[in-house]
């Protein structure tokens, strides 16, 4: 790819780790 | 999400501003982004941690000028701080929460995009991706749960279409991912994927944090060039 020497700024993180997420019953992360 | 995005652009020579300080502070915070830092390293890219409040007007344009000043410039803007997912009836929500949901959901990507933004015009080149959710849009797939939430994932599809379209005549892209419910990647099998060893990987049965990565990077390259507007869905299996 071509995208050495680019700078990139990533927010984060999101607000709540999702170790069990209700509604889906499954351990993920958003 | 975030690290998984970090360390796969990093593979392909990207440095990188890690910012943390939304919602969770301190030292566990400053020393996971470090180790990512760290770990970013190994690819022979850059990296620099920056702690702050990106709902905050002063914090942003702080961070910003902290990241031009290191680095000259930043090409690539990914918005993955988010607000909460609290499932609650909507009467149950106090106003203090649900402001700072959609603070964190919409306030965080005007100012990141009012910062940065005039930065990527002059070098007419920039990508910015937008984390939403799936079938945020879709309403009835929502069921009305956590409201607050859904209503600030639909604002970035809303301003990923509006502003996608505005400024791809200046050399930038908006575009957004939306993802469904995510794995869970250890530490040491993200850092293996994002260095190109997928053999824990590609044993998944839904969707990871690397595959937003391997999304993100894309729309980064040469190829992702006039894609702009888009949302990515990771539907729920």
């Amino acid at each position: 790819m071509e995208l050495k020497g680019r700078v990139a700024m990533i927010t984060g993180s999101c607000g709540e780790v999702w170790e069990e997420a209700r509604h889906f019953a499954l351990p993920v992360r958003v | 999400m975030g690290r998984s995005t970090a360390l796969r652009l990093a593979r392909e020579g990207v440095n990188i501003v890690l910012n943390y300080g939304t919602h969770r502070r301190g030292q566990e915070m400053q020393a996971h982004a470090n180790r990512i830092a760290e770990a970013i390293s190994v690819f022979g890219s850059r990296a620099i941690v920056q702690e702050a409040d990106t709902t905050s007007e002063q914090q942003v344009k702080a961070m910003v000028e902290a990241a031009l000043k290191e680095f000259g410039q930043v090409d690539i803007l990914v918005n993955n701080v988010g607000g909460d997912w609290d499932i609650r009836d909507y009467t149950d929500i106090s106003f203090e929460h649900w402001k700072m949901v959609l603070s964190a959901e919409i306030d965080s990507v005007f100012l990141m995009m009012k910062y940065m933004v005039p930065s990527m015009r002059e070098h007419r080149w920039g990508r910015i991706i937008h984390i939403g959710m799936d079938g945020v849009l879709r309403l009835s797939s929502t069921k009305g749960v956590a409201p607050d939430y859904c209503l600030g994932k639909a604002a970035r599809a809303w301003m990923t279409t509006a502003f996608g379209v505005q400024e791809l005549s200046k050399g930038i892209t908006v575009n957004c991912i939306e993802p469904g419910p995510t794995a869970h990647m250890t530490f040491e099998d993200a850092l293996k994927a994002a260095g190109g060893d997928y053999s824990i990987w590609r044993q998944r049965k839904g969707v990871t944090c690397h595959d937003i990565a391997e999304i993100i990077a894309f729309l980064c390259s040469e190829a992702g060039r006039f894609i702009s507007g888009s949302t990515i869905c990771f539907p729920m299996l």
